[in-house]
């Protein structure tokens, strides 16, 4: 979960320490359908000014949802700390980012928090319907029912391909939907030999995905990043989240993500060697 | 007699993107036809009638067409669903296959081939891949030659069919009555499309509402950027989305007054001189 700070006209909730109390989601379920895609938040809010305009049916809960690739945003609001949400399908792919609000839903003259900060004094202040009283902040989840983020194939956000160069360094394309690892054709007739074999996955995961991986999880982890945008960002960001990797190196959730490339190929070596001992005999 | 939409295979799309960025296909750019491999394609689940319509750019003026090129082609294809009409496949098909001639007129490159330096080599390039190619968002989608006509029909035709409570006060015979709008001038379809809040068809059809109903505000560039640009800024601590249609229509209503009071005469004829 992520929090954006930002200067509001007046205090709000869960923006740095405007108003004390808490506002945050405990938990997050989505479910992928065929038809729908559900949303399942639970909120926990504990600050009494708040929790008095929910009950009064001046506020509500705020689910935001946006999806860059299909032209969708739209909002979902209730006065229930646990909700149900429901979405076509059909209306979103790839990455859609969910944020989490508490908004006026009436104009408020006077509103005046409890529990602000000492800055704001005594004021009070006139809020307008829709004005943001609580962050909550957002996260993101990819919306392709045949992708399950626990298991994601590379090739779902990676691939190799031929480049127009004959001789000389690898390159990495980080402009595309999918990451391309792009080869010399002196190579890539080599890659084309050995790919699709058992006994090559290993090395070739450790010798070729894994450092542009590495490179890829430092791109997503870069908040100001130039490819933010992209669905291999996306992806690999949802599958960071899914395995719980937040704290690791990019070495190690790397690494992960690949499921021990390095240990693999170590054992198809030993393998080779093996076979050429036992040739040799 | 119906038939199923061909694509493009990814791999082809890929392959295209690379070898146009390499430089190597862009000569076919300037070519009225270019032959196709049946092997890059193949059929997807959209089913099309015969005869396909023909979109038109004229010489003179390739912008006046694109409200007409809209309706047309947003009726031939009614069942596209919005995960289908992001999918860069078919995209890029429909610009490099079946509707090429208008590509080329509307979005093609001028000159020759042969007249390219270096640099308008490069130029050129980004400006295929601007308008030939998609990859996955919106801003590529506003920007294709004709993934950007069936989204500009597809995201206000009839909203009082789509959301009857919201739009329902909004009923009109036409209905792309605010497609007219939308594609009245360029100006309206960037600066209204081009900002986020564009992906919300509730604040759009508000915006484009009081566009209609106000000619002198919406033939003004400036007005309408600053309308837009006023939004935006309000958005950031108002979810202007949760808003009902009222109060919506009066927010934009208020923004776009205080806009025209801040627009001077004078800025209005520096725009018009430009």
């Amino acid at each position: 979960m992520k929090v954006s700070t930002k200067s509001f006209p007046h205090p709000v909730l869960g923006n740095e320490d405007d108003v004390g109390g808490e506002f945050k989601l405990a938990e997050f379920r989505y479910e992928l359908g065929k038809e729908e895609v559900v949303l399942n938040p639970v909120f926990s809010l504990k600050n009494k000014a708040i929790e008095d305009l929910i009950k009064k049916e001046k506020a509500s809960f705020v689910v935001e949802v946006e999806c860059r690739g299909t032209f969708y945003r739209t909002s979902f609001s209730s006065r229930e700390t646990t909700s149900r949400f429901v979405i076509p399908a059909n209306r979103i792919r790839e990455r859609v980012t969910v944020g989490f609000y508490i908004c006026a839903d009436q104009d408020i003259a006077n509103y005046r928090p409890s529990e602000s900060h000492p800055d704001y004094g005594s004021n009070a202040f006139d809020v307008e319907a829709g004005d943001v009283l609580g962050v909550g902040g957002y996260c993101s989840f990819i919306a392709e029912k045949s992708y399950d983020p626990l298991r994601p194939p590379v090739s779902s956000f990676m691939s190799i391909r031929e480049g127009t160069f004959h001789e000389g360094s690898a390159q990495i394309d980080y402009t595309d939907d999918k990451i391309a690892i792009v080869l010399s054709k002196s190579d890539w007739k080599h890659y084309a030999d050995v790919r699709g074999q058992k006994v090559s996955e290993g090395m070739l995961h450790a010798s070729v995905v894994l450092p542009v991986l590495v490179d890829a999880v430092y791109q997503v982890r870069d908040e100001n990043g130039y490819y933010i945008d992209k669905n291999w960002h996306s992806r690999i960001a949802a599958t960071i989240e899914a395995k719980g990797l937040q704290d690791k190196s990019a070495y190690e959730v790397a690494q992960k993500i690949l499921e021990y490339p390095l240990d693999r190929s170590f054992k198809s070596i030993e393998g080779l060697l093996e076979v050429t001992e036992d040739e040799s005999v | 007699m119906s038939n199923y939409q061909k694509i493009f295979k990814r791999a082809a799309v890929d392959r295209m993107r690379d070898q146009l960025r390499a430089g190597i296909t862009l000569e076919n750019y300037f070519k009225e036809f270019e032959s196709v491999d049946e092997a890059d394609c193949l059929p997807s689940t959209i089913e099309v009638r015969a005869p396909r319509p023909v979109l038109s750019a004229p010489q003179d003026d390739p912008v006046a067409t694109d409200l007409e090129n809209a309706i047309v082609l947003h009726g031939y294809y009614p069942e596209l669903d919005e995960t289908q009409a992001s999918d860069p496949r078919l995209w890029a098909y429909l610009s490099h296959v079946d509707f090429r001639a208008y590509t080329m007129a509307r979005w093609g490159l001028d000159g020759s081939y042969a007249d390219l330096n270096d640099e308008s080599k490069q130029k050129a390039i980004n400006y295929v891949l601007e308008h030939w190619f998609t990859s996955g968002n919106d801003r590529d989608l506003r920007r294709h030659a004709i993934a950007r006509l069936w989204w500009a029909a597809h995201l206000t035709r009839a909203p009082w069919e789509k959301d009857p409570e919201f739009f329902g006060h909004l009923v009109q015979k036409d209905p792309y009555h605010y497609t007219k709008i939308l594609l009245q001038t360029q100006d309206i379809y960037q600066q209204v499309l081009e900002r986020a809040m564009g992906r919300s068809d509730r604040i759009l059809i508000s915006v484009l509402d009081y566009l209609g109903n106000h000619a002198e505000f919406a033939q003004s560039r400036a007005k309408i950027r600053s309308l837009m640009k006023e939004l935006n800024l309000a958005y950031g601590t108002r979810k202007l989305i949760t808003l009902n249609p009222e109060q919506l229509a009066k927010l934009v209503e208020k923004t776009a007054e205080e806009v025209s009071a801040s627009i001077t005469e004078a800025d209005s004829e520096v725009e018009a001189e430009s």
